[in-house]
């Protein structure tokens, strides 16, 4: 077992650069994931790692040492990619047997290898099947017993289960988690599916536009983002955009004041965001007074969209336990809420004091809304 | 009228044309005239017997023709092959403007006719050719005959065969997955060992559809044979026109017509398997 190390990589395409500057290190053991929307380098990195890919500059090592000039057959990582992993032309042994046949193993050793590896990945029935005869969550399972097979020290995975169907997609990353558990194998696994990679992970890497934008445990980057990108693409957020005054606070709209100290000059724009779960209704003149707009229930919860002046639409996370309708007036507050400003480090506030400014005279004068 | 009916009318009305224009053009005067090979008149009698092709198998320079067709075919075919198989390869693998500049070249001799192409073929190879003036400048007096035997229809076929047989191999192996290939490197093949086990069984069909379409084209071209082959041999399609217009013996000619089309009724045997492999859902 190893551990992976990928020092200030960058790789060019034509002028644009696909991944910049980019510094990760995986322990050993880890399960780490690459985490980003489409085009933001993951797979580019992931190819590298591999060496599929030749980096324009910085330095891949394994268990210390450099394999930038290895070629990907000399490599001590297996890969598995979205699809088309296996090799139509063979049977499943085939297929597993592939790698150890390179490796000049005797033909006993290979037999007891493949027939340990099915079982390993539950499929010792599939042996002397044909791909095409295996439905696709099998033919994954093949591809990683054909990676595991030859014991590599990084097992990379390219969005292994993006084309299968969404139960079978939840099975299969719990049927991984634990194999990879198992086999305690140092694995890189590329997905754009953050709920894939809050369930799969140790600890997750978000990419943007090729550089990283923050490395942490799945908990630690839901509940502290510490970009607006991150708060965006991991899970709902709701975002506010305010303008922070001296004496009220960040004020959202000219309407809405929200109680925040941070070290902003006055009249800075400042984005409060806040998770959907993190809004709860309040009885009474407290909070902000909202309207409901929409009800969606989701079975184990509903999904609430209000309306309100200065903050406009939010969403909301509610058991059910309080009747909803559309047209509803209700008052709302946040648990807690992280306040991002341009080149700042995030402040969170737990409990904020909200107050709506209902009057005109109490509109600040001189603080142009956002 | 049902729909379905209605269907299958419109499609029967399509295939009929085609279908009478290939049994009564084509396979009736094909079979006629293989049957006429066998008609012999014996003692004012029509009887059937094997007496042409026996005695065409007795004939040496017949013989010598046969053999010289497909001989010449084969080395062909496989040159061509060859050739083609690295081109598609290069053009599939590789990026750049080499790459792309190859990849527009390569199709021009496709819109060369052939007869041009001989001429120019024989300009080129001839005892004072470009290639011999070429060879003169560095010293080489002693050229090798380029051109008006097996050598110059070889060559002239090759080049005037690689856009087609390039074409269908490349098509065949843009239809493979990266990832099918990445996946042999990955586990420990080089590129050489990855062609070997993945890309040369994959590209299986493209492969047959290749070989038996070029086979059955260079068995039957005439024009090129015609113009760059020499005295003797000669290739089948030249043979049978001698012996048709010049000889006056048609019998002899269409006898060797049936045997060229028993020959390339085998290439068409392996064209059509594999065809139907492809269709039947196999790589």
């Amino acid at each position: 077992m190893a551990g992976l190390q990928l020092v200030n990589l960058t790789k060019r395409f034509g002028t644009t650069a696909a991944v910049y500057d980019f510094s990760l290190e995986v322990h050993d053991g880890e399960l780490m994931c690459l985490l980003g929307p489409s085009g933001c380098g993951k797979t580019t990195t992931l190819r590298m790692i591999g060496g599929f890919a030749t980096p324009d500059g910085g330095d891949i090592l394994i268990e210390g040492h450099s394999v930038l000039a290895l070629p990907p057959e000399r490599r001590p990582t297996a890969m598995v990619f979205q699809r088309f992993n296996l090799w139509p032309h063979m049977t499943v042994t085939d297929n597993i047997a592939f790698g150890l046949r390179l490796r000049r193993l005797p033909a006993a050793a290979i037999h007891r290898k493949v027939g340990e590896t099915l079982q390993l990945v539950g499929l010792p029935q599939a042996a002397r099947k044909w791909p095409h005869q295996l439905s696709g969550g099998e033919q994954q399972r093949i591809a990683v017993a054909r990676a595991l097979v030859l014991e590599p020290k990084i097992l990379l995975l390219d969005e292994p289960f993006s084309n299968l169907d969404a139960r079978l997609r939840v099975r299969m990353r719990e049927e991984l988690k634990t194999l990879q558990r198992q086999v305690g194998i140092t694995t890189v696994f590329v997905t754009h599916d953050q709920e894939e990679a809050l369930t799969l992970a140790d600890r997750i890497a978000v990419m943007n536009k090729g550089v990283m934008e923050q490395v942490d445990t799945p908990g630690v980057l839901y509940r502290r983002p510490q970009g607006l990108f991150v708060a965006d693409f991991m899970g709902t957020m709701n975002f506010i955009r305010a303008r922070y005054h001296r004496d009220r606070g960040a004020l959202a709209g000219g309407q809405v004041g929200i109680s925040a100290r941070g070290d902003w000059h006055d009249g800075a724009v400042v984005t409060v965001a806040f998770r959907p779960e993190d809004v709860t209704f309040v009885d009474g003149d407290a909070g902000i007074p909202v309207q409901v707009r929409r009800v969606v229930n989701l079975g184990h919860y509903l999904e609430v969209t209000v309306d309100g002046s200065g903050v406009g639409a939010i969403k909301v996370f509610t058991d059910g336990q309080r009747p909803m309708s559309e047209g509803q007036s209700l008052n709302v507050h946040f648990r807690r809420i992280l306040v991002y400003a341009e080149g700042l480090p995030l402040v969170e506030i737990e409990m904020p004091r909200l107050t709506h400014l209902r009057t005109a005279e109490e509109v600040v004068e001189g603080s142009p809304s956002v | 009228m049902k729909s379905s009916v209605r269907e299958g009318v419109t499609g029967l009305a399509l295939v009929l044309p085609p279908f009478f224009l290939l049994v009564f053009f084509i396979l009736l005067p094909a079979a006629e005239a293989v049957l006429g090979t066998l008609r012999v008149e014996r003692s004012g009698q029509l009887v059937y017997s094997l007496a042409r092709y026996v005695e065409m198998f007795h004939t040496i320079s017949l013989r010598r023709s046969v053999g010289f067709t497909v001989m010449v075919t084969l080395a062909s075919v496989a040159v061509t092959f060859v050739l083609a198989y690295a081109l598609a390869l290069y053009l599939r693998f590789s990026r750049g403007w080499v790459s792309t500049l190859l990849g527009a070249l390569f199709i021009i001799p496709l819109f060369i006719p052939t007869v041009i192409a001989s001429f120019a073929m024989v300009t080129f190879l001839e005892h004072h050719g470009y290639i011999a003036t070429l060879l003169h400048y560095v010293g080489v007096e002693d050229t090798p005959s380029l051109v008006f035997n097996a050598t110059g229809i070889v060559l002239t076929e090759v080049w005037a065969s690689i856009p087609f047989a390039t074409l269908v191999l490349l098509a065949g192996l843009q239809g493979i997955d990266d990832a099918l290939i990445d996946s042999a490197r990955d586990v420990g093949a080089g590129a050489l060992r990855t062609f070997l086990a993945v890309v040369l069984p994959l590209n299986a069909v493209a492969t047959i559809i290749t070989m038996s379409l070029l086979f059955i084209g260079i068995l039957g071209s005439f024009t090129i044979p015609y113009l760059v082959g020499g005295n003797a041999p000669q290739m089948m399609s030249v043979v049978m026109t001698n012996y048709f217009t010049n000889y006056l013996r048609p019998d002899i000619s269409v006898s060797l017509a049936a045997l060229s089309f028993v020959i390339a009724g085998l290439a068409g045997a392996a064209y059509v398997a594999g065809v139907s492999r492809r269709e039947r859902g196999a790589v």
